[in-house]
């Protein structure tokens, strides 16, 4: 007598090894990620003064011209830029750097932006802080210096957080404004607005704790 | 994955419909794996998603030849935790996914000539292909590799009735380091069902 294969069996195996699909994120904040970057040959402890603009700027996927330095663009709403102003205020200060006017010479500027774009450009144009940055002058850029651009990442739905440090501009190579930190928080946007503002200062806390080379 | 699973399906149910003078057997076979060395690194969490399909062909009493083809499934959600790389750092939730592609040729020899229980020892050689995906936020990380692999293994079969039997094992996959990705090695224990023909 032939045996032929059990198929109810092999039916109950494949079943149960394809019911075992293995474990997805479940919450918003399990998607947040925080990178950080710097440039090793900078002296943070050789500089102690910041500056932080009044705005947060958005990024958006429409061009932002403004040459003559006029224009503002479009800023993130008072709620959510004064946390994030807050926080890394609060952050720099708990690090022992002392935050200044920016027309009293700082030794580095703080410049803040939020993208919600599906594509997140590490080089935005520099046109959308010509209205604030003291000094500016046409055809600069930034660059940074020892050490690779923010990542280059895509994403659906995806809010995307920037933090640029940026140098004297006396130290500017070819027009060109070091950039001796950075930080890029990702996270999707959905949530309540509590959920939103938890996230927020949670990730920028963290941006923080894992750059210590930035304590006085 | 699911394509994989039903090819093999169909292999195994294609080959078990084959007459052959001489004994053969098919077994279809359900995979737990251990990570060992590198592997557990990665992901150190036991799979429990394993298949594979075996084909013997004995060509003596005690002594068969035959392929193994398979896939285990591995999968770990790590911790918050910060990646540090040069300069810079990342800080997030990984969910890390494995999947092992052993393909195998090797025989197998059994301690008796035709027994009820009959204990055997098996070698194999071949290769394995490991998929190793990393999600991070919205990203994904993904990278591939070949690796030379070999596996001794021993188990028994036990045969009811001369046309079916049922297979436990215990397979150590040795899966060499390579310049893109270090070991992968796993343990696995096997559960078979075999079709005698």
């Amino acid at each position: 007598m032939r045996a032929k294969p059990n198929i109810k069996i092999i039916l109950i195996v494949a079943l149960l090894m394809l019911g075992c699909y293995p474990e997805e994120p479940t919450y918003v904040d399990e998607l947040d990620i925080v990178y950080t970057n710097y440039n090793p040959a900078f002296d943070f402890k050789g500089v102690n003064t910041f500056a932080l603009p009044e705005h947060v700027i958005k990024i958006d996927d429409s061009t932002f011209f403004n040459h003559n330095g006029n224009t503002e663009p479009e800023f993130v709403s008072d709620l959510y830029a004064n946390i994030i102003l807050n926080t890394i205020r609060n952050n720099m200060i708990a690090l022992g750097w002392t935050e200044v006017n920016k027309n009293s010479n700082p030794d580095v500027i703080l410049l803040i932006s939020v993208s919600t774009t599906t594509t997140i450009y590490y080089y935005y144009d520099w046109y959308y802080w010509n209205w604030w940055y003291p000094g500016w002058d046409q055809g600069w850029g930034w660059y940074y210096p020892g050490y690779y651009n923010p990542v280059y990442a895509g994403g659906y739905r995806s809010g995307t957080l920037l933090i640029q440090m940026t140098e004297d501009v006396n130290t500017m190579v070819d027009k060109n404004v070091s950039v001796p930190w950075v930080v890029v928080i990702n996270g999707l946007l959905e949530g309540n607005p509590t959920s939103i503002e938890s996230r927020l200062s949670n990730t920028i806390n963290q941006a923080f704790k894992q750059s210590p080379y930035l304590q006085q | 994955m699911k394509t994989f699973f039903n090819s093999l399906l169909i292999l195994f149910s294609f080959l078990c419909s084959i007459n052959m003078q001489a004994q053969t057997y098919g077994t279809l076979e359900y995979v737990v794996a251990m990570p060992l060395q590198d592997m557990k690194d990665y992901i150190n969490k036991t799979s429990f998603r394993g298949i594979a399909f075996d084909y013997q062909h004995k060509i003596d009493p005690k002594l068969s030849v035959g392929l193994n083809v398979g896939l285990s499934l591995f999968y770990e959600k790590k911790s918050y935790a910060t990646y540090i790389d040069g300069t810079s750092s990342i800080s997030g939730i990984q969910y890390r996914y494995l999947s092992a592609i052993p393909i195998y040729a090797g025989g197998i020899y059994f301690l008796n000539e035709d027994t009820r229980m009959n204990p055997f020892v098996g070698f194999y050689i071949g290769t394995t292909y490991t998929i190793r995906d990393t999600d991070m936020g919205l990203y994904r990380w993904q990278e591939e590799n070949w690796s030379f692999s070999m596996r001794p293994e021993a188990g028994v079969i036990f045969k009811p009735v001369k046309t079916f039997a049922i297979k436990v094992s215990l397979r150590y996959n040795e899966v060499f380091r390579t310049e893109s990705m270090g070991n992968q090695s796993f343990l696995a224990i096997v559960v078979g069902l075999v079709i005698i023909k």
